[in-house]
């Protein structure tokens, strides 16, 4: 027999909150959980409920955490500052620095829509008003469902790239570049190659910017990054 | 529908619902495991293994989805967390040193959360009164039941339910408020202009070209 929860009964028992409490027993657990993953306004009820928790609960030990050993933790800091900036991993990873993310621009399609489409409007909305975060899921998740592989995953990468999680964003261009031939596989390599510098992986990224190649927008600052990346192996 | 290449038709899960199912993944991914990440590829996985059901035709009953996702995600999160383990007993220091903070230190839910919704759902805590904010205190801090907030405040559960209700919305307010135009947990726009996505600098590939249809 499937004991179905319905809203009203969740929010009547006060469901979203104590599930973001963790008060919840496993069964009334089990109940919610398989409702809300059907549910869009329970799901937002939980994302309510952990931000008022958030804001409604007393301040993280703060003073205790951080404030005692703030001396001890500015001191290493600030040796540490000198000493990492003066490594040489730290320096490649510099060259990968991705200041704006690659832009979006929606062209009209011609004739009716899919649910996949406006799937994927959904994300870029969130991609173009730089909400990375949001975006992830949204792509992961079309790109789980192996629809248009080779923008699903460029666009991917490039949240990825901007939540500063390099070694992920490789392997979702790496799939824009597997995808074959498409319009995204030039750029795939040049923001690859950003990806591979952040992980300090020279040698994987300068063979990216090869292959970025000589046309296209990114061509003359593959050039210049390969000619900076060559500069440094040859004292 | 047109699924596009890659996967058979499956006509009865359609993107929105995969999103929906995603969001619902993700939450109960990031409760059990607090890592925006490990939650990530615990939906990428869970969804990869729905869509394989779905185009073997499970569930077959249709109602039952919530449950039959869950229970996937919940193999998947298991799977998980017990990789998890054999890192840290693999670790040089040994499991002691690498035990995940406790418990009390980190919300699992705190990826959901953006600092600019704490500020404004602070600005309008302030504006409940005592009474209302004690009740928001104890039903979603210390995560009781109503039946125990009533008895707590010695008032009758009636009472305690308008009050909440009634500082609820003022605090939903604030959080949509927030997120206007945002894509939050549960909320998915619909995009009003199909549109195709054109990488950085580049120009259309061709205007002919469908995202999804080719």
């Amino acid at each position: 027999m499937r004991d179905e929860l319905t809203c009203d009964e969740a929010d009547d028992q006060g469901f979203p909150e104590r599930y973001a409490a963790g008060t919840l027993d496993d069964a009334a657990v089990a109940r919610f959980e398989s409702h809300f993953l059907t549910c869009a306004n329970c799901q937002q009820a939980v994302a309510l409920a952990a931000t008022v928790r958030r804001a409604a609960a007393p301040r993280r030990n703060v003073v205790r955490r951080w404030l005692a050993p703030a001396g001890a933790v500015l001191a290493a800091g600030l040796a540490l500052f000198a000493q990492i900036h003066l490594r040489a991993g730290d320096a490649v990873r510099s060259l990968g620095r991705l200041d704006a993310a690659p832009a979006y621009a929606g062209v009209a399609v011609r004739g009716a829509t899919s649910p996949l489409d406006s799937a994927f409007g959904a994300a870029m909305g969130a991609y173009a008003a730089g909400h990375y975060d949001s975006a992830i899921p949204r792509l992961r998740a079309l790109a789980a469902s192996g629809a248009a592989p080779a923008p699903v995953n460029f666009f991917l990468g490039a949240s990825l790239l901007m939540t500063r999680q390099p070694g992920p964003a490789a392997e979702a261009f790496a799939r824009v570049i597997a995808a074959g031939n498409n319009p995204y596989v030039a750029d795939a390599h040049w923001y690859r190659a950003l990806a591979l510098l952040q992980q300090d992986r020279p040698g994987r990224a300068a063979a990216e910017l090869r292959a970025a190649g000589t046309a296209g927008p990114n061509a003359v600052r593959a050039a210049d990054l390969l000619h900076r990346l060559e500069a440094r192996r040859t004292p | 529908m047109d699924p596009g290449p890659g996967h058979d038709a499956s006509p009865t899960l359609d993107a929105q619902e995969l999103l929906l199912l995603a969001d619902g993944v993700r939450l109960m991914a990031l409760r059990s495991l607090g890592d925006a990440d490990a939650a990530a590829d615990v939906v990428q996985e869970t969804l990869a293994r729905v869509l394989q059901a779905v185009s073997e035709g499970r569930p077959r009953d249709r109602a039952a989805m919530g449950a039959f996702v869950r229970a996937i995600a919940r193999h998947v999160i298991t799977d998980e967390i017990r990789n998890r383990r054999r890192v840290v007993r693999l670790g040089p220091q040994g499991g002691a040193d690498h035990a995940p903070e406790p418990a009390d230190e980190h919300d699992p839910l705190d990826a959901l959360v953006r600092d600019e919704d704490i500020a404004a759902m602070r600005r309008a805590l302030r504006t409940l009164s005592t009474a209302d904010r004690r009740v928001i205190h104890l039903s979603f801090v210390d995560g009781l039941t109503p039946s125990a907030v009533a008895e707590r405040l010695r008032e009758p559960r009636a009472r305690v339910r308008k009050r909440k209700s009634r500082a609820l919305e003022r605090l939903r307010e604030a959080f949509l408020g927030g997120r206007a135009g945002i894509a939050t947990g549960g909320g998915h726009e619909t995009a009003t202009t199909p549109t195709l996505p054109i990488a950085g600098g580049m120009r259309a590939a061709d205007d002919e070209e469908r995202f999804i249809a080719r």
